[in-house]
């Protein structure tokens, strides 16, 4: 029980965070007057700062409890019981590997976001293995489980070719192209490339729009290789293992991320397919977590798997969460009334706008533009409620299905994991027996709202039921 | 399924008044106004009054319909609420699930001896908008008796 510090090392974060915060400050001095005199003091203070945090940081692994002591005027002392520890993140760049040191972030499940994370810099491999070892010693039931099951253990790894269309088919190219579009038509940029090939087309005939779409091509195909670069960082190696109730994750090249969690804190799965994946079969699987925001990489959700074939995804998923069965129960799709609703709710704005557009221009190419408009809003209403339905699996289950902009979603959720549900129907829909479901599911620290619109009312009124009295 | 609280009508009608109050404070506040900064125009007192007899009549010819069609239950397992009738909404806690119950009681629901309580789940909260002393304990009780079980079960 003796007071440690953290790695040396953890200086080098320090200073590396403080530089950026100084380059930051510098712009924003760079206008005054004796910038240089103010850059030294402030360089200097950046400077001495992770010194003094570092040699003020220190932590004991006691016998029931994490204790971490901060602070030099205003001292700060920490307790974490071990059963608190949600989850365990461990970060290692790759030249940290030579020293046996890694970044750990603790996620002890407090309420407040300031208070929720723990994050030690740089530790010894081997202290981390002994903060895991009392967690998982004070949670006694696993432990014991544990002992029988240990070579049970299920493997997942994601197949290269998977990997590569997921980073090709991901959407942020076309962000990225709006982006630069936008970049380009604000700063006039495509003024230049007229008048240089101009220059060029008077040598060769009438090639200007060749060498711009080329210009176009070799932007689109860099694009895509930075974004294949970027996924294999962030994927490579991409492993997910089940020892009895927990699942780690592991994953990226310069930097190996491990993520511990426990399948008991997973409150609900989502299967996804984006527009481009469904031609590839290619899904991705998120859970919910009820305290997540250590491991979130996007919006609250956490991939468990970014990619997977959608052949075997409930298959694979099964295998690490009992939420999803084995085999995908089929679905009644969505009759053509809810495609008629869907679509004609995304119709009246579209209809109001369009109406607004031929009162002020004429021309063919403003029909031409809105009538294309006005087919993918229906196209998306007829897809839509095709794709919306739900269905109880089994006792304590449930599967519900809708679509958003072309995208799948199909969540898994059990009784135990949805915190309310409510039915809305308007009188309108009272006539044609059709209600709103929304199920309120823990994720982080609030709830999310999942939302299926327009359900036939008596197969929505067998899950309420359902839900009600289940206890 | 219950119905609110009959007196739960009287602090709606107060709290009517007292929008009437709040437009009719804003109203004078905007006359006064006018007599400083000429370039305010007179009509806008127009829309303030306007603005308030529709929300005043609104709010109280609401009263019944919003009486008649709020409902609520406390059963064992779950705490039910019903509410509207051309826009309906049903929504069903289980008691299980729910976190903390909060007795509020502002200055006309103490006058009337009654509480408003907003149960909160894991993330989402709802609230019943009107309970007698008696009603609301018997809710705080229940959950807490329940929540203390599905610790023992742990």
């Amino acid at each position: 029980m003796k007071n440690r510090r953290l790695n040396v090392l953890t200086l080098l974060f320090y200073w590396w965070r403080n530089l950026k915060l100084f380059f930051a400050l510098f712009i924003l001095l760079i206008s005054l007057q004796r910038v240089m005199f103010l850059a030294i003091i402030l360089f200097l203070l950046l400077f001495i700062d992770p010194i003094i945090r570092y040699l003020m940081f220190r932590y004991t692994l006691g016998k029931n409890e994490l204790l971490v002591k901060s602070g030099l005027i205003f001292k700060k002392e920490r307790h974490i019981p071990y059963e608190r520890i949600q989850n365990i993140q461990r970060k290692q760049w790759f030249f940290l590997k030579p020293f046996h040191v890694e970044m750990v972030m603790i996620d002890t499940g407090a309420k407040t976001k300031k208070a929720n994370k723990l994050e030690l810099t740089a530790v010894n491999d081997r202290i981390i293995d002994e903060i895991e070892k009392q967690r998982n010693q004070s949670n006694v039931e696993s432990i014991s489980i544990k002992a029988i099951h240990s070579q049970n253990s299920t493997r997942y790894r994601i197949k290269w070719p998977d990997l590569l269309i997921y980073a090709i088919t991901s959407a942020n190219i076309f962000t990225e192209l709006f982006i630069i579009y936008s970049f380009v038509e604000r700063y006039n940029v495509g003024k230049y490339f007229k008048s240089y090939s101009q220059r060029i087309e008077s040598q060769i005939e009438n090639s200007g729009w060749l060498i711009i779409s080329a210009l176009v091509i070799t932007l689109v195909i860099l694009l895509l290789i930075i974004n294949v670069i970027r996924v294999i960082f962030k994927y490579y190696h991409f492993t997910l293992t089940r020892d009895d109730k927990n699942l780690t994750i592991q994953r990226g090249l310069l930097k190996t991320n491990t993520i511990h969690l426990s399948t008991k804190k997973i409150q609900a799965v989502e299967i996804r397919q984006t527009v481009l994946r469904q031609l590839f079969g290619l899904m991705t699987v998120t859970i919910h977590l009820i305290s997540d925001r250590n491991g979130s990489d996007d919006h609250h959700s956490f991939t468990l798997i970014p990619v997977v074939k959608k052949r075997v995804v409930t298959r694979v998923v099964h295998q690490f969460c009992n939420l999803v069965p084995e085999n995908c129960p089929q679905l009644v799709s969505g009759d053509g009334y809810m495609m008629w609703l869907f679509s004609r709710n995304s119709l009246i704005p579209v209809l109001i706008l369009s109406a607004a557009i031929f009162y002020f221009y004429h021309g063919i190419f403003w029909v031409i533009g809105t009538g294309i408009i006005t087919l993918i809003v229906i196209l998306n209403g007829i897809y839509k409620g095709y794709n919306t339905s739900v269905k109880q699996i089994n006792d304590s289950e449930l599967m519900l299905k809708t679509s958003k902009n072309f995208d799948n979603k199909t969540v898994f959720v059990g009784w135990h994991q949805i915190q309310s549900m409510k039915l809305r129907q308007s009188i309108w829909m009272k006539k044609r027996q059709r209600v709103h479901l929304e199920l309120s599911i823990r994720n982080g620290n609030d709830a999310k709202i999942f939302e299926y619109r327009y359900l036939p009312e008596a197969k929505v009124n067998a899950i309420f039921k359902w839900y009600r009295d289940f206890a | 399924m219950k119905q609110l609280p009959k007196s739960i009508k009287f602090i709606w009608l107060q709290s009517a008044g007292f929008s009437f109050l709040a437009w009719l404070i804003f109203g004078i506040i905007y006359f006064v106004m006018t007599k400083f900064w000429s370039w305010l125009p007179s009509w806008g007192l127009g829309i303030i009054m306007a603005l308030m007899v529709i929300e005043v009549v609104v709010e109280i010819t609401l009263i019944p319909y919003r009486y008649a069609f709020y409902k609520y239950q406390v059963t064992e397992t779950d705490v039910e609420i019903q509410k509207g009738f051309f826009f309906r909404k049903d929504v069903s806690i289980p008691i299980a699930r729910v976190q903390n119950v909060d007795l509020n009681q502002g200055p006309l629901l103490r006058l009337q001896k009654l509480y408003s309580i907003t149960i909160a789940t894991g993330g989402s909260s709802h609230d019943v908008e009107s309970l007698t002393h008696q009603e609301a304990n018997y809710l705080k009780d229940r959950v807490m008796s329940l929540a203390r079980e599905a610790r023992n079960e742990k």
